[in-house]
């Protein structure tokens, strides 16, 4: 098999969710001389590519994303080891969190997912994170982004909170503040004084690796 | 004062009590519940049945900012009269200070009232269509792992609204064994607004557009365009 036939076959069982296939492909794949970083871009993130663009065109739904981005973090931790020893470049650290009033996370772990496969370190607080929470992770692990998550319009009105707090602690100046959900809007995340909005993951992804990579 | 009423069937049971004999009321539309989970689609099926109305003096619009699908209203003449809500809970508390009472603690906490019928569970997901497709095209697995991240709830217990009516008694019957919390449902919001009174209301009227404040007192305001 060539290695674009192997990467290929990687991208289709990664788009299938095979997840007990895809941990031994990326171990044949590596004993067949492809490094870590070829099997990540040419199989695993381009199968979460295929998948995310399918999803934009409305031809693949949110099951389909999550499936294909699972198995794409199981092959990711095998070659993770591979990519440590200097391979890939760290893009930076993300604190991520659902607001307060909120329990709502499957936006949140996708934007989780998405950035530790870009090459984002990711420090995930949980839901319902009150904005005390999200100062002390920004004091003690100093991240470049911070990404905010609400999916009620009820629980929304804290990311202001969120803002105010970091101003006020002097920690809100190198720090990129980034907002979404389901009913937020570019005006609203402006409202906020929030620096980026976008409307789905895969746009947030595709932005901060622009920015940071 | 001539009325038309479009709603979302979550209140339909209540409705039909209230508008018994009343003779300001000359039309009402329900639409389907869960509308909200698509407020662009919902936004324009609301504004079609509002531009279809004529001959009247008033048209209420039985929703709250769910998910923000009435922010692009626009009222064509006939002045538009709007819950002053975020969704269908502040309405089925009866009041604002209720639903403070209630929720304001926990503003997560699912509810649910008959309109929904039988509470989402494992159980009816694994009957779903969309279920048995992923099961179909990526495996078992992959269902069960869209299942625990999609659908599996994240309060445990559900309020319930019962407002005494026979429909209640055959909810609670076709969930028995659920962990329900059952609170007594309130009209007085929803008589108010058929009423006309203004304090739990927002009126668009044509030049105007709505504003979201999305706090639990003013929710969304309507101001000169």
């Amino acid at each position: 098999m060539s290695h674009s036939e192997i990467l290929a076959n990687i991208q289709e069982k990664v788009i299938k969710g095979k997840i007990k296939e895809i941990e031994q492909l990326c171990l044949s794949a590596l004993d067949e001389g492809l490094s870590a970083m070829e099997i990540l871009e040419g199989g695993l993130l381009m199968a979460m590519q295929r998948v995310a663009e399918a999803w934009k065109n409305g031809t693949a739904f949110i099951p389909e994303v999550l499936i294909t981005a699972r198995a794409m973090n199981i092959g990711l931790a095998v070659l993770e080891p591979q990519l440590a020893k200097g391979e890939r470049k760290n893009h930076g650290k993300v604190v991520i969190g659902t607001v307060l009033d909120d329990l709502h996370d499957i936006g949140k772990n996708l934007i989780g997912l998405m950035l530790k496969s870009r090459g984002f370190e990711i420090v995930d607080l949980g839901v319902n994170v009150k904005p005390e929470k999200f100062v002390d992770a920004i004091k003690e692990h100093k991240p470049q982004v911070l990404c905010m998550s609400a999916l009620l319009t009820t629980s929304m009105i804290h990311f202001r909170e969120v803002v105010s707090a970091l101003e006020e602690n002097d920690l809100r100046e190198n720090l990129l503040i980034c907002v979404g959900g389901a009913p937020v809007t570019q005006a609203y995340a402006q409202q906020v004084k929030a620096d980026v909005y976008t409307p789905d993951a895969v746009s947030l992804a595709d932005l901060l690796e622009a920015r940071f990579a | 004062m001539k009325k038309a009423i479009i709603s979302c069937a979550v209140f339909e049971p209540y409705l039909k009590i209230l508008l018994n004999n009343r003779d300001d009321i000359q039309s009402v539309v329900f639409l389907e519940v869960k509308q909200h989970n698509h407020p662009e689609q919902l936004a324009i099926l609301l504004q079609q049945d509002i531009d279809r109305i004529s001959d009247v003096d008033e048209i209420l619009v039985m929703y709250g900012l769910c998910g923000n699908a009435i922010l692009p209203l626009k009222s064509n003449s006939i002045p538009i009269r709007l819950l002053k809500v975020h969704d269908c809970g502040m309405v089925l508390a009866g009041s604002r200070k209720r639903y403070k009472e209630l929720f304001a603690h926990r503003l997560s906490q699912s509810y649910s009232c008959v309109a929904y019928d039988v509470l989402e569970s494992s159980e009816n997901y694994r009957m779903s269509l969309e279920y048995l497709r992923i099961k179909q095209e990526y495996g078992e697995d992959n269902a069960e792992y869209i299942l625990e991240t999609l659908h599996k709830p994240k309060n445990e217990t559900t309020v319930f609204f019962d407002f005494g009516l026979k429909e209640d008694q055959e909810f609670l019957k076709k969930n028995i064994g659920r962990p329900l919390e059952i609170v007594s449902g309130g009209w007085q919001m929803m008589q108010d607004f058929i009423d006309g009174k203004d304090n739990d209301a927002v009126v668009l009227k044509e030049d105007e557009e709505l504003f979201a404040i999305y706090d639990l007192d003013e929710v969304f305001v309507s101001r000169e365009k």
